[in-house]
């Protein structure tokens, strides 16, 4: 299991070389293929100079009407060559095509992989709040659209350290207590605030672990919420 | 003898240069020209003194590329004896050039 520790900036730059090499060996390819087809491809005047060898060497073909056939022959050929010129055009533009098609299959794929340790580090590192919302009214905390009934005190403390938060604040328990009951820090005592903690503590893990691991289906009973291949007895 | 024998040469001799004037030098050619493709077989009359396919070659050069042809190949050099059968191919470049 050791072997999975890796730093995220070693992985990033391994991607970056990844794709750097990617994308020039496509282009590469590519362009090879491109110059070998473009001077494969015959030249406009090959018909002509084929015609003119047929001429030139059959002695016997001297006839005005066998001579008008042949240049009839190197015409057709040369509009077959202007044919050609456009499929040459339009080859260019699909290899075109495919060079950014596959850039964009390679970029794709990097950032599939990326993701793909992301989310098994997400899942790796436990639950992940991505919101919370805490509503004073209904004594209600929603973390990650999962709602949580909690008493008005336990509510009023998280209430105080979302707040906290946001300012980027760190709350001592005499402060919490003080600011709680309203009375001056210094009739406050660091347990009271401790205590309250506990309470929120236990309240909202309590209903946080029964939503997440221990299910409980109404009328039938209790299960673990977890896939059951990820279980080992030790 | 001698005497009727000298001028029996010359007399032959005569006849020999008249003949071949009368003969005639003629060479078929091959020539083309470029963009469009265009193709002829014509003839072409040569002096007695060069009748060779090089002398051919040498005038046809010149007096085809005044016209903007270029000379393929000098296929024959012939005598009025088959001047008759080429003709026909030759058409309107018989003796053009």
């Amino acid at each position: 299991m050791l072997d999975n520790i890796s730093s995220a900036t070693e992985a990033r730059r391994k991607m970056d070389r990844v794709i750097i090499f990617g994308v020039l060996a496509i282009v590469a390819i590519l362009v090879i293929a491109a110059l070998l087809l473009f001077l494969n491809l015959p030249d406009a005047n090959a018909f002509n100079m084929r015609v003119e060898r047929i001429f030139v060497e059959n002695d016997a073909l001297t006839n005005s009407d066998d001579i008008k056939l042949l240049e009839i022959l190197a015409q057709s050929g040369t509009a077959f060559s202007a044919t050609l010129t456009s499929y040459r055009f339009v080859i260019f533009v699909l290899l075109l095509f495919a060079t950014a098609l596959l850039v964009a299959a390679l970029a794709f794929l990097v950032m599939l992989v990326a993701l793909n340790r992301r989310m098994a580090q997400v899942e790796r590192s436990g639950i992940q709040v991505s919101s919370l919302i805490v509503s004073r009214d209904e004594n209600t905390v929603y973390l990650n659209n999962m709602e949580f009934k909690l008493t008005p005190a336990a509510t009023e403390t998280m209430a105080i350290l979302a707040e906290a938060r946001m300012d980027d604040d760190v709350l001592s328990g005499i402060e919490i207590e003080s600011i709680i009951s309203g009375k001056s820090s210094v009739d406050c005592d660091e347990a009271s605030g401790a205590t309250r903690i506990k309470r929120l503590r236990d309240t909202l893990g309590n209903q946080m672990v029964s939503e997440l691991l221990i299910k409980n289906i109404s009328r039938k009973g209790y299960m673990l919420a977890i896939d059951k291949d990820v279980i080992q007895m030790l | 003898m001698m005497k009727t024998r000298t001028p029996l040469s010359i007399v032959l001799a005569l006849v020999a240069t008249v003949s071949a004037a009368n003969a005639g030098c003629y060479a078929d050619y091959k020539a083309k020209r470029d963009n469009p493709l265009r193709l002829h077989y014509g003839i072409t009359e040569l002096s007695a003194a060069a009748c060779s396919k090089a002398a051919a070659r040498e005038k046809l050069n010149t007096t085809l590329a005044a016209d903007g042809w270029t000379l393929l190949n000098v296929i024959s050099v012939f005598d009025d004896s088959k001047l008759g059968q080429k003709e026909a191919n030759a058409g309107q470049y018989f003796l053009r050039y």
